[in-house]
């Protein structure tokens, strides 16, 4: 009896816990756009579209309401929505008119909230926990004069080899800035200058961006080092800093080749690593930069491929060679993998059937073309027909006439 | 009689050169819309959440495609610019909250420019007793008691924090 009991008993707790974990308490609320983002304008008028998400698809009701430094410029058009479970998604709107003058330069915003209802049961209203979900509205107010904003990226390298940086710089200002280069100071482990470097000088008009690049021969120990980008803009200045890696990179890049070319064609780069690494390798891509007189002139990329370890494997990067003239061009050969990067410089003879490549003091790869093309053919014989077609013609239109002639001569 | 001979035969040698005029027509508007590409996905002036988009078009086959997408109608700083041999690319990068031209290239022909927007999505999920970032941008999360804000967090896609009992209202919104 007491077993039975005791059965009966544990069941119950099973179920009641089952059931307790089968319950999900989920809320969820969406909006989109998350923001949108207008420059400045005297007067500017717009009215702006935003759609409510009810990815629970529950019956729900908001309410919408407006917060920020520009909530005064915005008119809402609904201040209660209501969902019902089938509905998925619904559209609003509201209007905004700035005014003549914004005197706070770069972002100015409106918050448009839509914030989740309580729950009413009959008379009733539970107070427990509620959401809300914001779409904003970002106008951009120029700074007066020249002001730049600036990022550094860094491309890592082992010991030895060249790691690079680039300074992406956006022209915020009213005003376009004349000339713009930046020293990059490479710190040690104990803040110890250890280099530095300098990059060109560029111009950037007003609203747009431009890239400031450097490289420094990584002639250190493996580790972490620190780059400064102290950026120097017409009499103003700018500053980004990153951490970087040196050594420790897990790719070697064994060869690289280009196979059955023909100038201004596509040109197949097959690039042959070696995974050293104990693990497999994943989402390995090559990719290559082309500069002439210093300048890029093309960039181009593999498909990603997963390295087992130990393991050797051919990427395959194409060029488009249409507009490339014969010549030396250089090259640099960049492998990407685990948020890492190896740089290898090349050189590149390009000459009508060919692309050379000198890669660590080496030359690589010499082909001949494929000959015609299928399309080139088909095109080829469209216009044959063509002629031939207009040659008849001409041919029977001609005879048909000197009949006609002869007919009636004799006539 | 040789006459009507004659009559009959230029008719007939009419007849074959409007024929293979004709033929020679139909042969190069298969050969002009054959080599046309057709951009498919994204469709042109869409909006769309998906931060790494699948760019897919049609054509017939060709030794390789060239996709180019920029935030500029002039291409001149492309943020996408693969050759790749199929009829479609998933980019490995995510896509900045923009509008975006796109086009495609291959050996003879190129398609038309087509465009679309990629727009945020801010949504959270509270579930039991925690908040998840369920769209596609970083989100600060906004905490509240019943009365003031008492903090703020901030959530990468699919990123989620407990709550505690005191916290009643949590606001979204992008942070990226």
């Amino acid at each position: 009896m007491n077993k039975r009991l005791n059965k009966n008993l544990i069941l119950l707790i099973l179920i009641v816990v089952s059931i307790l974990f089968l319950i999900r308490d989920v809320n969820a609320l969406g909006v989109t756009p998350g923001r949108t983002t207008v420059d400045f304008k005297p007067n500017l008028q717009q009215t702006v579209e935003f759609t409510v998400l009810n990815s629970e698809h529950k019956d729900f009701r908001a309410v919408i309401f407006v917060e920020g430094d520009l909530a005064g410029y915005v008119t809402l058009y609904n201040y209660l929505i209501e969902f019902r479970a089938d509905e998925g998604s619904k559209t609003f709107k509201y209007d905004f008119k700035l005014p003549a003058t914004l005197e706070k330069p770069g972002i100015n915003s409106a918050d448009i909230i839509i914030r989740e209802l309580p729950e009413q049961k009959g008379k009733d209203i539970f107070i427990g926990t509620s959401i809300a979900v914001v779409t904003q509205l970002y106008v951009k107010v120029p700074y007066p004069g020249k002001y730049a904003e600036v990022d550094l990226r860094i491309s890592e390298a082992n010991v030895n080899e060249n790691v690079n940086f680039f300074i992406q710089v956006s022209n915020f200002g009213t005003e376009d800035i004349n000339k713009i280069s930046a020293i990059i100071e490479i710190l040690g482990p104990t803040n110890e200058l250890i280099a530095t470097v300098e990059t060109s000088e560029i111009a950037i008009k007003s609203k747009e961006r431009a890239e400031l690049t450097a490289s420094w021969l990584a002639d250190v120990n493996p580790g972490k080092y620190y780059a400064v980008a102290k950026v120097k803009y017409d009499g103003k200045s700018a500053r980004a800093e990153t951490v970087f890696n040196v050594g420790g990179l897990l790719l070697e890049i064994i060869d690289i080749s280009v196979k059955d070319f023909k100038l201004g064609q596509v040109a197949k780069f097959d690039i042959l690593v070696q995974n050293r690494a104990n693990e497999i390798l994943e989402n390995v891509f090559a990719e290559m930069v082309i500069k002439e007189n210093n300048v890029e002139i093309a960039k181009f990329k593999s498909a990603n491929e997963n390295i087992e370890s130990l393991a050797e494997k051919e990427l395959n990067a194409f060029w488009d060679t249409t507009g490339i003239k014969e010549g030396s061009y250089d090259a640099t050969l960049i492998l990407n993998y685990k948020d890492k990067s190896i740089k290898k410089e090349l050189k590149t003879f390009v000459t009508l059937t060919s692309i050379e490549t000198s890669f660590l003091g080496t030359g690589k790869a010499v082909a001949a073309g494929k000959g015609l093309r299928r399309e080139t053919m088909i095109f080829l014989l469209v216009i044959t027909l063509i002629l031939i077609n207009i040659g008849w013609f001409v041919y029977f239109k001609k005879r048909g006439k000197n009949l006609n002639i002869k007919e009636n001569r004799k006539i | 009689m040789k006459n009507k001979k004659t009559k009959s035969n230029l008719n007939y040698f009419n007849k074959i050169l409007i024929i293979l005029l004709v033929l020679t027509l139909i042969l190069y508007i298969i050969f002009i819309n054959l080599n046309k590409i057709i951009l498919t996905q994204p469709k042109d002036n869409s909006i769309t959440t998906e931060r790494y988009p699948e760019f897919k078009w049609n054509s017939k086959q060709s030794d390789y495609y060239k996709l180019i997408v920029d935030d500029s109608i002039d291409f001149k700083t492309p943020i996408i610019n693969v050759i790749t041999t199929e009829k479609n690319y998933k980019p490995d990068i995510k896509l900045d909250l923009t509008k975006y031209y796109w086009k495609v290239i291959s050996e003879n022909t190129a398609s038309n420019v087509n465009s679309f927007t990629m727009n945020s999505v801010v949504a959270i999920e509270l579930d039991n007793s925690l908040i998840k970032n369920v769209g596609n941008v970083r989100t600060k999360v906004t905490i509240e008691d019943r009365v003031n804000v008492i903090g703020a967090v901030i959530l990468d896609i699919n990123e989620f924090f407990e709550t505690k009992k005191d916290q009643n209202l949590f606001k979204a919104e992008q942070d990226e």
